[in-house]
């Protein structure tokens, strides 16, 4: 194990890094699970699939006008909008029909999402991994090279987790969101329509995640079952955090994050059981999570 | 003024469990009316069907002249019933005011004077100075002002008050008593839920007593007060 300043100063960052893309697809996961009771096993599919719309938006500009980092943005945002229309009319077709149904239903029809949205990203895309390659330089930190590009997303990472703080804190729709999280009853007993609610939380959710996977294309090309792999982090982080608790799902992203990319230093093959370790300790310790509430409503 | 609230022939289960045996109950506009009888009879159900929160298998719900029957529980609200459960329900993570301000619906009628924070305030004068506290840090009597309080920030003609004094302190009871009497000069129609009759003469004009899932008696309180019998049968004293 490489033991010198510059090499744990990668991990950190490296680490760091994927605790934001961690933090971006649980929030959705995590407040679609607190406000609606779905567990949206096809969440790291949508996630893909926002990789790849941004991987052909952005193919498409770079073909015009040449290769550059700035013509990521356009493409993250068109990708990030996309997903947030498609995330609302899977909500209103399909994830509505499941309110209040048991579980294996729920794993039913998600399970079909994720295979129909992966047969119809094999038909577009193919089987191959996509990546954006950007002339970017390394920079030498304490004597080891890091790609400045990870700490643009760690920087980009906390603005989201800012801005989904701010919206769920100080408007009114976000106040309205966390109140369904405790009695989605009461909310509407309050005259609120509680459907719309539902396709906001489940489309922002998705898009959020979209926007992730946008971010993370020019260091981690995409490719088919990465989704799957995703998945099963992203719920050892909500249920590390706590179902519903948007502070939770950050503060165990990050230890998820760092924890993993210090395990694979360490530990190469073990990293994720690692993360279930601390996953079951939490889950005797405290069983609804780090910063989850008992009562429900 | 709106027209009255109508239940007639209610029936509710839950799962395969028959609660409510055809209830039939009016509430005329300005009326303050209580649902009487002991725990477990059908009460709370009998609100929560009115709300559309526990769906009716049977009957007829209308009001102001709007079928309410099977409509989802904020197209209800938004028909003018305001709604303050027994559970309470205040939501623990948000601020007294946020708990408020997250209610504010316009009123149906133009003429109405609107609900705003300064005249809940003026009603309940404690939950002024706890307006930045978290919901979950009220006493019991606090939450069930801001329950009330929040209910009425939405405008409503008629409120549902799930047993609105029950496990309150006899002082804080008085307040809450003085309160709803006020409440109700306002020309709010108010259906209330209630197991102690003492509570229930000092503000309602008409009662129906429940039990078993049906209706027992309906009457005014004057005309319950001269029928020990009935009194004795189904209510707790
Ligand atoms: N969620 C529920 N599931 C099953 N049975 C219930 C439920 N809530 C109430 N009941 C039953 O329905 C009956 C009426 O209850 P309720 O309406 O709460 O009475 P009250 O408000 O008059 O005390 C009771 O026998 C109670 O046990
Ligand atoms: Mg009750």
């Amino acid at each position: 194990m490489p033991t010198d300043w510059g090499s744990l100063l990668i991990q950190l960052f490296s680490g760091l890094s994927r605790a934001m893309m961690l933090f971006l697809v649980s929030s959705g996961l995590s407040l679609i699970f607190g406000v609606m009771n779905i567990l949206n096993f096809a969440h790291a599919t949508l996630w893909l699939l926002g990789g790849y719309i941004t991987f052909s938006i952005y193919t498409l500009l770079a073909g015009y006008y040449g290769v550059s980092i700035l013509l990521l943005a356009p493409a993250v945002v068109a990708a990030t909008l996309a997903l947030f229309a498609i995330g609302w009319a899977i909500e209103r077709t399909l994830v509505r029909r499941m309110y209040g149904r048991e579980l294996p239903e729920q794993l039913l029809l998600t399970f079909a999402l994720i295979l129909i949205i992966g047969d119809l990203i094999r038909l577009f895309w193919g089987v191959q991994n996509l990546r954006i390659v950007l002339p970017i330089e390394p920079m030498p930190v304490l004597g080891s090279f890091v790609n400045p590009y990870l700490f643009f997303i760690i920087a980009v990472g906390l603005i989201v987790a800012g801005l989904l703080w701010w919206f769920l804190a100080r408007t009114r729709t976000g106040k309205i969101v966390r109140a369904a999280v405790y009695s989605r009853d009461m909310v509407s007993a309050l005259g609120i329509r509680i459907p719309n609610i539902y396709a906001l939380v489940f489309a922002l959710g998705v898009a959020i995640a979209a926007f992730s996977a946008g971010v993370f294309l020019p260091i981690i090309p995409i490719g088919l079952g990465m989704d799957m792999d995703l998945i099963v982090q992203c719920f050892a982080v909500v249920v590390i955090g706590g179902f519903g608790s948007i502070v939770g799902t950050f503060v165990a992203s990050l230890l998820v994050g760092i924890v993993y990319s210090f395990s694979i230093l360490i530990w190469p093959d073990g990293a994720l059981a690692i993360i279930f370790v601390i996953l079951v300790a939490v889950l005797i310790w405290r069983p609804w999570g780090l910063f989850g509430t008992e009562m429900r409503f | 003024m709106s027209g009255p609230l109508e239940v007639e022939n209610l029936h509710a289960f839950y799962g395969t469990s028959h609660v409510l045996f055809g209830i039939n109950l009016t509430v005329h506009p300005g009326e303050c009316v209580c649902l009487l009888g002991r725990n477990g009879v059908g009460k709370t159900t009998t609100m929560r069907s009115i709300m559309g929160l526990v769906p009716a298998r049977d009957g007829r719900i209308t009001y102001d002249g709007r079928n309410l029957s099977g409509l989802p529980p904020h197209e209800i609200a938004r028909s003018g019933i305001g709604f303050a459960p027994d559970a309470r329900l205040i939501f623990p993570d948000l601020s007294v005011r946020d708990n408020l301000e997250i209610a504010i619906k316009p009123p149906l009628a133009s003429g109405t004077l609107p609900w705003t924070l300064e005249r809940i305030y003026k009603l309940f004068p404690i939950l002024k100075p706890l307006e930045a506290n978290a919901g979950g840090y009220l006493s019991g009597g606090e939450q069930q002002m801001l329950t009330v309080g929040r209910a009425l920030m939405g405008n409503p003609t008629l409120l549902l008050l799930d047993e609105p004094v029950e496990g309150l302190a006899p002082v804080v009871v008085q307040e809450l008593t003085q309160q709803i009497i006020e409440l109700k000069n306002t020309g709010i129609s108010i259906l209330f839920a209630e197991q102690n009759l003492s509570f229930a003469t000092q503000v309602a004009d008409r009662a129906y007593i429940i039990e078993g899932g049906r209706v027992r008696f309906d009457g005014r309180l004057e005309d319950l007060e001269r029928q020990p019998e009935i009194k004795a049968k189904y209510l707790m004293i």
